[in-house]
């Protein structure tokens, strides 16, 4: 859903997650397979994160990109407990980001 | 002629003027607070290691963080005893000595007896009335997706849809925090909860360090993190035909009334009113998210991430924790 709501078309949602589903990332760039896989480590087994996981993470980000990253994904899994706990239907619309400006104004 | 009129008369008003008033000092005077807070030398309290990581590369993000952090340690809804428990199961589950320190902290200030705090990961050692929750915590941590309806209303009917939203938002944070904690590495000790509010007009001014561009890291060849991914056998069409079912899924939280989404401040209102996330969170327990997308906001503005990089990262978790979002 977030990925349309990102400005992806019907298709290249489609693609993209029949891609990301396959657990093979081998075709990404580095960026996208290294962000996916501490996607995987972190909400798989977060205590196993080791600091030479960290070490790679920030060769491929910097120091700042790699902690908005690991920010990015501890967010999701604040994200992920409230949407299973309460199981509300799926809307169209992106609840995460602030209103869209109206009138040249941020609402 | 006419000059020696004016001299004339300004003669005569010096003459016939009352003497000025002599200021009297001020008895006992006051000083300005900025100065006043000078005089003063005091501590400043100690960050817990998380924030002395995080302030360099997020400290608006960081400033809000932990102004959420001290609403969940210190004025939960749901008590402190109750959510410490709810945060040191989350924290026990997930391997996290600091989050499991913090919470110990904590219950013992609620004034938890150490023969308790000696049997937390025992089920049968707790009050019954914790019970339910606690296991609740702990399965919302390892295994979300597998609750079932039954196990909900238990919940729902122990505590009602007000303290059943805290309880989420409680576990979600100690889910958001323990890894945040466990993926900067951060150690250090736990600290007492920062009683700090950060002007939003200085906080504004704070730089954030410069970032690459998201486009420029897509080049980087260098590294890199590698997994192999144990995932169940669905594929894409699989999730697809899951997620359909999910927009024809039931109720299971009842929603809150129309008075209360209308009582909420108007931008909260109207993502309420749109979104049903934010109607049973906002309606219920309007603090939590309001602490909470205070810290995604200000990390949006200085993160400026990338959407469809992120979101595919959010894909990769849902699809790890078997999420269906």
């Amino acid at each position: 859903m977030l990925l349309a709501v990102a400005g992806l078309k019907p298709d290249e949602v489609k693609k993209l997650t029949a891609k990301l589903a396959a657990g093979d990332w081998s075709d990404f760039p580095k960026a996208q397979q290294t962000a996916y896989a501490l996607a995987y480590k972190l909400s798989k087994e977060p205590a196993a994160f080791t600091d030479k996981d960290r070490a790679s993470l920030i060769e491929v980000f910097g120091r700042e990109r790699a902690v908005d990253l690991i920010w990015y994904v501890s967010w999701c899994n604040y994200m992920t407990r409230v949407a299973d706990a309460f199981q509300l239907p799926l809307e169209k619309e992106n609840c995460f980001m602030p209103l869209p400006k109206k009138n040249g104004k941020e609402k | 002629m006419r000059i020696a009129v004016i001299l004339t008369l300004l003669l005569g008003m010096r003459v016939t003027a009352a003497p000025p008033e002599k200021v009297q000092p001020e008895p006992f005077p006051a000083t300005g607070n900025h100065e006043a807070w000078a005089l003063l030398p005091r501590e400043n309290p100690p960050l817990p290691p998380w924030a002395k990581v995080l302030v360099n590369p997020l400290p608006r993000t960081t400033a809000k963080m932990l102004e959420l952090d001290y609403f969940h340690r210190q004025t939960n809804p749901l008590g402190a005893e109750l959510s410490s428990l709810l945060r040191w199961t989350a924290a026990d589950a997930l391997r996290s000595p600091f989050g499991k320190a913090t919470a110990e902290a904590d219950l013992r200030r609620a004034g938890v007896p150490a023969r308790v705090l000696s049997k937390l990961g025992e089920s049968d050692a707790l009050a019954p009335e914790f019970r339910v929750a606690v296991a609740f915590a702990r399965k919302l941590t390892l295994q979300g997706h597998a609750i079932t309806d039954e196990e909900f209303a238990e919940l729902l009917k122990l505590y009602g849809p007000e303290k059943v939203t805290a309880i989420v938002h409680t576990v979600a944070y100690a889910n958001f925090q323990n890894r945040l904690v466990l993926g900067l590495g951060a150690t250090g000790d736990s600290v007492p909860p920062v009683d700090a509010k950060f002007a939003p007009e200085k906080l504004a001014k704070v730089p954030t360090p410069v970032r690459p561009s998201w486009d420029d890291l897509k080049s980087v060849k260098a590294g890199g993190l590698s997994v192999r991914v144990d995932w169940g056998k669905a594929d894409a069409d699989a999730l697809n035909v899951s997620l359909d079912k999910q927009k024809e899924r039931k109720l299971r939280m009842p929603l809150p009334s129309p008075s209360r989404i209308k009582e909420l401040p108007t931008r909260e209102r109207e993502q309420a009113e749109r979104v049903v996330w934010t109607a049973v969170s906002s309606g219920y327990q309007p603090e939590m998210p309001r602490y909470w997308f205070a810290a995604l906001y200000a990390f949006y503005e200085e993160a400026k991430v990338d959407r469809v990089f992120t979101n595919s990262v959010f894909w990769v978790v849902t699809r790890t924790n078997d999420c269906f979002y």
